[in-house]
């Protein structure tokens, strides 16, 4: 009996890490026609927090998130911004209550992002890398 | 308007906070963030609530009529907030609340971006004269129900209309913003005094009105020091007007945040001064009714000789004048953050206007989601050196003495 317990929690173990979602890829993308060639992690930052408005080349800059319940916007939070999704919806509160700033749009999936950036020429999102294809381009790899 | 003349009685209250509640839920299930924020040129709104009760264990009546009935009024407050950004360079935004009884723009204002790191403002504008005092109606935004009122409640000044600038400089470890703002003051505010069970409701003006803030820090710390100075500041109530008073606020702040350790602090200063030719027609006016109240028996007419005489003591010494500071420290364990407050207000020893008092505060605020919090909070308030302390006085009575109290309160907040 022992001996059947302990395989089969050997097994819930294993099917645990298998379906929990791993680390993955995110890119940092922008318009293709974007002369930028790269960004820093720290300006990507600045932009998502609304401390800047503009890229580093001085082209303005407009940030487009993910829904909170992609993959992906975990990752960027984790990644990217350093802050909880808690610690966010604080520092957005105080800024929007105080007229400081408000938060980037929101689209609901990588597709939705890529499809957005082609019609902005100064928007900024983040993807996954198994979404990216070439009507983006790449400014950051975040592995 | 800070505080109303009457209290609405309970029933209505409580209707009009569940038709808010309730208005704020849909709003949140309703209309998910997502759906509101696709177009960022667009028009997008969000909105916060509070509701709460206080009950203290006293028939005393504390600042914005707490006392042992139930108050669902005090903490109940819904904003709305619309914001639009009209060109990479220009955003406008506004943002309205209804408290208690009333509906009011809180401010609205637009911002000029000419360069990357430096506004100019220009409308209705909250200033952060106070560490928290652009944000005093949002809750959710800090951990008290009712931030301390003895440095909070001596700020006069809600907003400024007029024009401002903001410059943020990066220095990588350590940011650096500096902000000014020049205009006028225009508040309506329910006072400490009440005659014939009616508040004095204050008219404040104040024009040439300056106020300046700096921060220095980082996400961890921040250390502020923030004033403003108002020149012609008029006070007209029912009873009595004090007109071209000279005064200044000032605070020093300190915010921590750094690993769920929080400590929360600031000194603030309040002074004033009255014009003389104020002060010499005040005593003439004391002088005049001392003389109609001689000859009379009408009960009026001896309460404005008895006002009179007390405005004349308040134009010969600095009606606002006072110090006062607080400290909370707290710990965010996961979604509860415990905290504990000191505060302490202490005025001239020949000011009449307000007296000496001081608090001690522990509360729990427990996030229920990521825009919602529900917060329980007792604080024990103490009147010092037989003073008025904070508490509402019913007429000029100079012998009427307040003893310490305590305050239970419950409150919920919102942002969507």
């Amino acid at each position: 009996m022992r001996a059947a317990l302990k395989q089969l929690a050997g097994i819930l173990v294993a099917v645990s890490w298998l379906t929990s979602p791993a680390s993955a890829e995110i890119l940092i993308v922008t318009n293709a026609k974007n002369p930028l060639a790269t960004i820093a992690l720290d300006d990507v930052r600045k932009i998502y927090l609304g401390k800047t408005r503009t890229f580093p080349d001085n082209m303005s800059a407009v940030p487009v998130d993910q829904d909170s319940s992609n993959h992906a916007y975990a990752e960027f939070l984790t990644k990217v911004i350093g802050k909880s999704e808690k610690e966010m919806k604080a520092y957005w509160s105080v800024r929007i209550f105080t007229g400081r700033g408000t938060p980037p749009s929101r689209l609901e999936s990588d597709n939705d992002v890529i499809n957005w950036l082609r019609k902005n020429p100064e928007g900024i999102g983040y993807i996954n890398a198994s979404a990216a294809n070439e009507s983006v381009k790449v400014l950051l790899r975040i592995p | 308007m800070k505080h109303m003349k009457r209290r609405p009685s309970l029933v209505l209250v409580r209707s009009r906070l569940i038709l808010t509640v309730a208005i704020a839920q849909a709003a949140i299930c309703w209309l998910p963030e997502i759906s509101r924020a696709e177009d960022s040129s667009a028009l997008i709104w969000r909105g916060f609530l509070t509701t709460g009760v206080s009950v203290s264990d006293s028939a005393q009546e504390y600042r914005g009529d707490i006392n042992e009935t139930p108050n669902f009024a005090k903490h109940s407050k819904f904003g709305l907030n619309l914001n639009s950004k009209i060109s990479p360079s220009i955003d406008v935004a506004a943002q309205m609340v209804v408290d208690q009884e009333a509906l009011h723009p809180d401010w609205a204002f637009a911002s000029w971006y000419p360069i990357n790191s430096f506004a100019i403002r220009t409308g209705k504008q909250k200033f952060p004269i106070w560490l928290m005092s652009d944000r005093l109606d949002v809750g959710k935004t800090y951990p008290w129900i009712t931030p301390p009122e003895e440095v909070y409640g001596q700020n006069p000044i809600g907003a400024i209309s007029g024009i401002g600038a903001s410059y943020n400089l990066d220095l990588g470890a350590i940011e650096i913003l500096s902000e000014f703002i020049f205009g006028a003051v225009k508040e309506t505010i329910a006072g400490d005094q009440s005659v014939n069970g009616e508040k004095l409701v204050s008219k404040v003006t104040a024009d040439d009105t300056i106020a300046v803030n700096l921060v220095v820090g980082n996400e961890y710390v921040k250390v502020r020091a923030g004033g403003a100075s108002s020149r012609r500041v008029n006070s007209e109530t029912s009873l009595y007007s004090l007109k071209n008073i000279t005064a200044s606020f000032w605070s020093y702040g300190l915010q921590v945040h750094y690993h769920g350790a929080l400590v929360l602090s600031e000194y603030a200063v309040v002074s004033s001064k009255m014009d003389d030719s104020e002060v010499r027609k005040a005593d003439q006016s004391a002088v005049d009714a001392a003389a109609r109240a001689a000859n009379s028996d009408d009960e009026l007419v001896r309460m404005q000789a008895q006002q009179a005489m007390v405005n004349a003591l308040v134009h010969n010494s600095s009606i606002m004048d006072g110090k006062s500071f607080y400290i909370t420290g707290g710990y965010q364990a996961g979604d509860w953050l415990p905290h504990l407050t000191y505060a302490r207000l202490i005025t001239p020893d020949d000011s009449i206007a307000y007296g000496d008092q001081y608090s001690v505060t522990t509360g729990l605020k427990y996030d229920i989601n990521l825009g919602t919090d529900l917060k329980i909070e007792w604080q024990r308030v103490t009147p010092e050196k037989g003073s008025f302390g904070l508490f509402v006085r019913e007429g000029f009575n100079p012998t009427e003495r307040f003893e310490p109290i305590n305050i239970y309160s419950v409150a919920m907040d919102f942002v969507f």
